[in-house]
């Protein structure tokens, strides 16, 4: 059997900045797959990198068995590979219905994937994320939670197979983590694919099947959480030498 | 199609509207002056509308949106004079050549950014405006290019009044469609747009492409209403005058648009006694809108008959 996704050998420059080195992983449909690193390790530029808005400068990414390292994000958001973003992007002067609701106009060939009509499936989608109430306001005037939740609404617009989700947890409550959790555990057993860069490790962690842990644009580990917090690499990435050697 | 019904009262509105204007006619006995001032309102209307398509829905500000409709009026003035064919087929080649001239900002557009953009528009009204005053011997210079009057002032009249009802109703429907859906989208956020399957690119070419289509049907129908075309077509006053226009009468709703060209051109032609002052008055009048009421006139009537107040702070209660 073939991977779902399937990412080889990347590399990927800025100038002499070298952010992304000889980086591979795969993750299998139906996996929840936690990305983690410290800040600069080139989380966000790998999901750049797979969701098509950078090109790698070399390796390959097989996505459904297809080649798409050449792709546009809106090719892939068509073969269903929808991203978020960290800080929320929404269409700000469209309603949170239509912010939705967009995403479903341009993948037509997808809704086969639902029995819902589109406007049931749209409403599904807005009831999930909590939004239903205020769906006819101007995403402009919503605030950081509900726009958090706006991001996951609208990445599901174009019935996707695979989200990749920057940060779904930053700047959030501890009630809104356990809210959006509970958002991702349901689109999972849905048989979504996810995979999730975060910082909040402790929430990731009781989330995710399994992690990969990114530091200076490499992979230095990937397996089950209980292990990944046990790694002796990962310890030293994040907390410093010194550190893992007094306690490790 | 559940499209058209949706928009039933605008096509409604908008075919009172033109039959009011096409009543005039007749009702003035023909008066040259009240034809002459209503026919360049019907332009001024299309001009606008086209305008708001690429501004106020796709978030492209052009600053030279009569760039299309002098390429389309000037084409068709050198075939006039040129050769003798078939006057259809000029026309369609005047609107071919004025559409097409849209990618010349369009392809750009996919490069830059949305106020580099604006740079560019306006930049390419210049390159336009030194080409015909340089090759004299081909657009005539100063004095543009003349021909003898083919239609009748009232069959242009009829023209520009269908024209403009035309194009009302076409770009209503098409910003009520998908089309206008992914303009909106790239409009607020390009990469947003992307992530969710939309091909920008094409898009933004299109609303390129719709925008100078109409706009070229207006400036064809303006040349043979003068039997004139020159370079001012090309100055920064009339491509100025779109976006004031526009902005005033309120972006991203085509009516406003609507609203903004008939009712400022009309209102230019009764400043002409104070004409030196025009760009004056003028200037405030765009300098108070932006500031007291930014999303224009139509803007501010929508917001003042909404039943629901729209600005209210949303906040917690989440869980």
């Amino acid at each position: 059997m073939t991977e779902f996704l399937d990412v080889k050998n990347i590399y990927k420059h800025f100038g002499k900045l070298s952010a992304l080195i000889d980086f591979s992983f795969t993750v299998n449909k139906g996996e929840l797959v936690g990305l983690i690193g410290p800040n600069g390790a080139g989380k966000t530029t790998l999901f750049n990198v797979i969701t098509g808005f950078y090109q790698a400068n070399s390796g390959k990414i097989i996505f459904k068995g297809k080649d798409v390292s050449r792709a546009e994000p809106n090719e892939l958001a068509e073969m269903g590979m929808v991203r978020t973003f960290q800080i929320p992007k929404p269409f700000k002067e469209l309603t949170v219905h239509d912010n939705v609701a967009i995403g479903t106009l341009f993948t037509p060939h997808r809704s086969k994937k639902t029995s819902l009509s589109t406007e049931e499936f749209v409403r599904r989608v807005l009831k999930s994320v909590r939004l239903y109430p205020v769906k006819e306001q101007l995403a402009g005037i919503l605030g950081h939670g509900n726009l958090k939740l706006l991001e996951l609404g609208r990445a599901q617009g174009p019935y996707p197979d695979l989200l990749l989700l920057d940060e779904p947890f930053a700047g959030l409550t501890i009630g809104e983590i356990q809210l959006v959790s509970e958002i991702l555990r349901n689109l999972a057993e849905q048989g979504l694919t996810l995979i999730i860069v975060e910082h909040k490790l402790r929430e990731l962690m009781k989330l995710v099947q399994r992690v990969i842990v990114l530091h200076y644009g490499k992979k230095i580990a990937d397996g089950r959480p209980e292990e990944i917090s046990q790694d002796e690499q990962v310890l030293k990435a994040y907390l410093g030498r010194r550190w893992s050697h007094r306690h490790a | 199609m559940e499209l058209l019904r949706k928009e039933f009262l605008s096509i409604l509105i908008v075919g009172i509207i033109s039959g009011g204007l096409a009543i005039m006619a007749p009702a003035s006995d023909y008066n040259y002056y009240l034809i002459g001032l209503l026919t360049s309102a019907c332009l001024w209307v299309i001009y606008v509308v086209c305008w708001d398509l690429l501004a106020g829905y796709t978030g492209m500000l052009n600053f030279g949106q009569l760039v299309f409709a002098g390429v389309a009026a000037y084409t068709v003035a050198l075939l006039e004079l040129h050769f003798k064919g078939a006057r259809p087929l000029m026309i369609l080649i005047g609107l071919l050549a004025g559409t097409c001239s849209s990618l010349l900002i369009g392809l750009p557009s996919l490069r830059v950014r949305a106020k580099y953009f604006a740079l560019v528009s306006f930049a390419i009204l210049l390159v336009f405006y030194r080409i015909t005053m340089t090759f004299i011997s081909i657009f005539g210079g100063d004095y543009g290019l003349s021909i003898p009057r083919v239609f009748s002032r009232e069959t242009l009249y009829f023209t520009a009044i269908i024209l403009m009802a035309i194009t009302l109703i076409s770009l209503r429907l098409v910003v009520k469609s998908r089309i206008g859906m992914a303009l909106q989208s790239i409009r607020e956020d390009e990469e947003t747009a992307r992530a969710v399957g939309i091909n920008i690119r094409r898009y933004k070419l299109l609303a390129c492409l719709i925008s100078a289509f109409f706009t070229s049907l207006g400036g064809i129908c303006g040349f043979y209403y003068m039997g004139h075309v020159g370079p001012e077509i090309f100055g920064m006053m009339g491509s100025f005058d779109v976006v004031i226009m526009g902005v005033i009468g309120g972006k991203g709703t085509i009516f406003g648009a609507a609203l903004g060209g008939g009712v400022l051109s009309i209102l230019l032609e009764f400043m002409r006694p104070v004409a030196e002052y025009r760009s004056l008055l003028y200037a405030i009048l765009l300098v108070v809108v932006v500031m007291v009421a930014s999303r224009g006139a139509w803007g501010s009537m929508a917001t003042l008959f909404r039943k629901h107040p729209q600005k209210k702070e949303i906040e917690g209660d989440l869980t």
